[in-house]
């Protein structure tokens, strides 16, 4: 495998050198989107992989406030309206929230074009990442913030799963099956966020 | 400057959790590592004061914070998958369960 990010290629040597004897291909992210990044198994192009990310946005799950309950309004309110915020200053768009699902409208076809340019800038490698990590979170908006570090990973996840975590408020959790999909969910966005900034920056590159 | 400052300190403070969770779950992970050593310059170069006013001035303390992330959270998965994984008892468990015993082996 070739890389040209030596600490990505640190990284991934790292998560080799942390097996037991039992590999667990599985939990090692940064091997596996490099793999998919140079395979391409899915016969992917910089076009499949924007429009898929794209197509988060009008289903976004930060971008739909729910009215029925209102501790759940207020926590959305506090949690993702910031999320939002900082995506319209970056990128001049004017993306807001809907209490209604069938709102079609909450980003308009200008909002997108902007989106879609910020997108493709990143290369395809980056692209892989940025699919991951929108895939992930199901929602390109915490994704996006995750990515340019306004939020870590943490309160990603916190911002991706706030309607289960209030309803666990309510009526208590299911103590293994959450704490797992958390941190299923916390390795998958830090790994793609880290995969999508290795590929991304210019790094000196130096002779192993 | 006192938040700049804050933060530098918190980029190092970040990359030396970082060295203790790899020990926790690397045995090669030491002096010799190159990932060790890379480690240490980052913490180095973040002491610079050059740095505290780069761009994206939180951007090394946020990769840092997002690899801590990602090990930590592995670690902690694994945990969980072994604390909660399934599994059936072995014949012997089971016969031990009735009060019965298996047929010793001579062997």
């Amino acid at each position: 495998m070739i890389l040209d990010s030596y600490p990505l290629a640190l990284a991934i040597a790292e998560e080799w050198s942390s097996q037991d004897e039992h590999l667990q291909l599985g939990q090692m992210r940064l091997t596996g989107l490099a793999f998919t990044a140079q395979d391409n198994p899915l016969e992917q192009s910089a076009d499949t992989i924007s429009r898929k990310i794209l197509d988060y946005v009008d289903g976004d799950t930060v971008l739909f406030f729910n009215t029925e309950s209102s501790k759940l309004h207020r926590y959305q309110e506090e949690n993702w309206a910031p999320l939002i915020r900082n995506l319209n200053t970056d990128l001049g768009t004017k993306v807001r929230a809907s209490e209604s699902i069938l709102d079609c409208d909450v980003a308009s076809a200008e909002d997108k074009s902007k989106i879609e340019r910020w997108v493709r800038q990143h290369n395809f490698p980056a692209l892989i990442g940025l699919q991951y990590a929108t895939e992930s979170v199901k929602s390109f908006v915490v994704a996006y913030n995750a990515l340019r570090h306004h939020i870590d990973a943490e309160t990603a996840i916190d911002a991706a799963t706030l309607e289960q975590r209030t309803q666990a408020e309510t009526w208590g959790s299911v103590e293994w099956a959450h704490g797992l999909e958390r941190e299923e969910l916390i390795t998958r966005l830090s790994a793609a966020s880290l995969f999508v900034y290795f590929n991304s920056n210019n790094f000196s590159t130096k002779e192993i | 400057m006192a938040e700049a400052a804050k933060k530098g300190l918190n980029a190092f403070a970040t990359i030396k959790n970082i060295m203790s969770e790899l020990k926790k779950v690397d045995k090669a992970f030491t002096p010799n590592s190159q990932q060790y050593q890379y480690l240490v310059e980052q913490m180095r170069a973040d002491q610079v004061t050059t740095r505290r006013y780069s761009k994206a001035a939180n951007e090394s303390e946020s990769v840092a914070k997002l690899y801590l992330s990602y090990i930590q959270g592995t670690r902690r998965l694994n945990t969980l998958q072994e604390r909660y994984k399934g599994g059936e008892k072995t014949v012997e468990e089971s016969a031990r369960l009735v009060g019965l015993k298996l047929p010793e082996r001579k062997y």
